[in-house]
């Protein structure tokens, strides 16, 4: 079995949020009622083939499209309030740390700001090749530290900055720095605008938002009665920028710079890299993810930089079914995967395995879609039950593997029609597929529908009621998506 | 799409009682300074430079593998090395556990992280730092004393940048890939 086939093989899941927005019209998921109220409507095996005939998919399979709406299971997210599949693109992100990729140094947001968003201890970028720099000993006798790049062997001395410490570089830098004209020059510029624009701003009247009542006092307590003449009076306060020592004559080239019209041609990139200096690294964040609907946090990450747990983690994966198409069953039992490439015409039995990640059973049905022009699947096993998750699975999984006999045995038990295997929480169902063209990417669409009891306690129920009622608490979550599986080209 | 079972011929293969799978074909110096957790499989033609360790009284191990790991074929780990003050020395290169390790790589980093996967034909400079849940591309050259931060994927090079993010359930999704190829990893 050549590894290239199988890279071409995926199981992909549709998120039918559009973006931007919140979630979809169109696809009802989500339906959650108490034992008291009316039963989630769940399609039974005599209704399925009316149900194959209303589906409608949301994406054709060779749609460029379902690149951006469909990904694999592990890029997906879980709102479990509002029960429904999110995508990296239906959910808010926002920073929940900052730290540097090179020293993973966790640095406070109050740092971020005042370094702007760069690490400020001594991780810098190499200005030729941009990998890390690395301060490394040199044989000069005074200053014997430099910076020293390990893939192009770029060093810092070529520009002239050698250190007399190893750590500690960033004041060392100042110091180098300080001596620059031009930079004192542009501090005191930046100095001198910022006083301008404290002063305008709080004279001027600010738009809208509660600028009123601050313009209001100010303009009575400085007795002007007109947002114009504050402005005058306030600008005429500050005096005018005087250079703090750099001042460029060429007025020319000044001038010219001022007024370029149109830039034609880009000079080439001096291989002169003398002037050039090291740019501080910059810095990473971790991100939080809350559902675009609800606001409830799908993903929190532990702040410190090193730790890859997470507080909050909503994955797709522990909530929906994940479906993988099986090589084998055991290292005895013949290969399931169909014989690549597939063949136009051909009835393949395509095997999938689902999996059930819930303590709860789940109850699964699977529709295709009505009929393609691509390719005609027939669903054998329709609806089928999923045993629930136990940990137990997970070191009975060896004997399992080794014995040949114990899987075959389930398999001419004489259950349900069209289900392969049963192992756990694990089912693994046959559909026919028989590809109608000849086609690049051969995609077959499935509707998926699972529905489980939810035996958590609902938040907002007193506690008083739950005895009573006994089963109050629990709740029947469906959900309901496409999945989009690719099986790669056919051929005549 | 599911990982394939790979069948080995038991006699190829050395079973030590932690379920260490290692080949008879490997290729692994000083093995006393090797130390390998339960359950990792050590494929044929793979080196393992165990005496390349720091001279001292000790014994100290200098190479450290941790569990459900995967040595691929023709793969070369080997300590890093630095002259530091006139003294040369070797020091000891850390794999924590779940890590895969792709055919004809070479390794001479500092460290590894858990639940990282390595690809085929990579590089690892000198004193790297791998954290967890990394991923290397095939053909990555990861230039010496690159730190690579969790959750990154690491491609092309020399040297080699980070491209683009993991997801957040990428731990699970290797730990149980590991678990899956040492599962499969049968005798025939």
């Amino acid at each position: 079995m050549s590894s290239a086939s199988n890279t071409l093989i995926s199981v992909l899941y549709h998120c039918p949020c559009n973006g931007a927005t919140q979630s979809p019209g169109g696809l009802d998921t989500g339906v959650r009622v108490n034992s008291e109220g009316e039963e989630a409507v769940v399609p039974n095996a005599s209704s399925n083939s009316e149900l194959e005939a209303q589906l409608k998919l949301p994406l054709q399979p060779n749609s460029e499209l379902l690149v951006l709406r469909a990904s694999a299971i592990e890029n997906l997210y879980y709102c479990d309030d509002c029960s429904e599949l999110r995508c990296s693109r239906c959910v808010i992100e926002e920073p929940a740390g900052y730290h540097c990729p090179n020293c993973l140094f966790d640095v406070p947001t109050a740092s971020v700001r005042s370094e702007k968003n760069c690490c400020a201890r001594n991780c810098f970028q190499c200005p030729v090749c941009t990998h890390m720099l690395s301060v490394v000993e040199t044989d000069t006798e005074t200053r014997p530290f430099s910076f020293a790049c390990s893939v192009c062997y770029w060093d810092s001395r070529e520009i002239g900055w050698e250190f007399e410490k190893a750590t500690g570089i960033s004041p060392q830098i100042e110091a180098i720095k300080a001596s620059d004209q031009q930079a004192k020059e542009y501090t005191s510029l930046l100095e001198y605008w910022r006083t301008v624009y404290r002063i305008s701003a709080t004279s001027a009247p600010t738009s809208t938002l509660g600028g009123h009542s601050v313009g209001g006092a100010l303009k009575s307590r400085f007795g002007l009665s007109s947002g114009l003449a504050g402005n005058s009076a306030s600008t005429a306060v500050i005096p005018p920028y005087q250079a703090a020592g750099y001042m460029d004559t060429d007025h020319t080239r000044v001038s010219q710079r001022m007024n370029i019209e149109n830039v034609d041609t880009v000079p080439p990139l001096s291989a002169d890299l003398t002037s050039i200096e090291p740019q501080r690294i910059r810095l990473h964040m971790k991100l939080a993810r809350r559902c675009r609907s609800c606001h409830h946090i799908l993903i929190k990450p532990e702040s410190k930089a090193q730790a890859t747990r997470f507080k909050i983690q909503l994955m797709a994966a522990n909530f929906l079914p994940t479906i993988t198409l099986p090589n084998r069953l055991s290292p005895k039992t013949p290969v399931l995967l169909p014989e690549m490439p597939l063949r136009v015409g051909k009835t393949v039995p395509l095997v999938l395995r689902f999996a059930n990640p819930l303590y709860s059973e789940m109850r699964v049905t699977v529709a295709a879609c009505a009929p393609e022009q691509d390719s005609h699947v027939e669903v054998v096993a329709q609806q089928f039950v999923l045993a629930p998750f136990t940990e137990l699975w997970e070191y009975d999984e060896d004997e399992d593997e080794d014995s040949d006999g114990s899987s075959s045995g389930e398999r001419s038990a004489g259950r349900q029609r069209g289900i392969v295997d049963r192992q756990g929480n694990r089912v693994a169902i046959q559909l026919n597929l028989t590809p109608k063209a000849v086609i690049d990417n051969l995609t077959v669409p499935l509707f998926v529908t699972c529905t489980h009891q939810d035996d958590m306690d609902m938040d907002t129920d007193a506690p008083a009621s739950a005895p009573a009622g006994g089963d109050s608490s629990r709740r029947t979550v469906t959900n309901k998506f496409w999945v989009y599986i690719s099986l790669g080209p056919t051929v005549q | 799409m599911e990982t394939p079972y790979s069948t080995y011929i038991k006699a190829e293969f050395i079973e030590t009682d932690t379920g260490n799978k290692v080949s008879r074909r490997s290729l692994i110096s000083g093995s006393q300074n090797i130390v390998l957790g339960g359950k990792t499989i050590v494929h044929p033609k793979c080196t393992i430079r165990g005496d390349l360790r720091r001279a001292g009284p000790t014994h100290q191990a200098s190479v450290l593998i941790g569990r459900f790991c995967s040595l691929g074929p023709y793969s070369v780990l080997r300590p890093p090395h630095k002259s530091y003050k006139g003294v040369f020395s070797y020091y000891p290169l850390k794999i924590g556990d779940h890590v895969d390790i792709g055919e004809n790589s070479i390794i001479e980093a500092a460290s590894i992280g858990s639940y990282v996967v390595i690809g085929k034909n990579c590089i690892i400079g000198r004193f790297a730092i791998i954290k967890d849940c990394c991923l290397i591309e095939d053909g990555a050259i990861v230039a010496p004393n690159t730190v690579v931060p969790p959750f990154s994927v690491v491609a092309a090079g020399p040297p080699a940048k980070v491209v683009s993010h993991l997801p957040e359930s990428i731990q699970e999704v290797f730990e149980a890939r590991s678990k899956d190829n040492y599962a499969k990893f049968v005798h025939e």
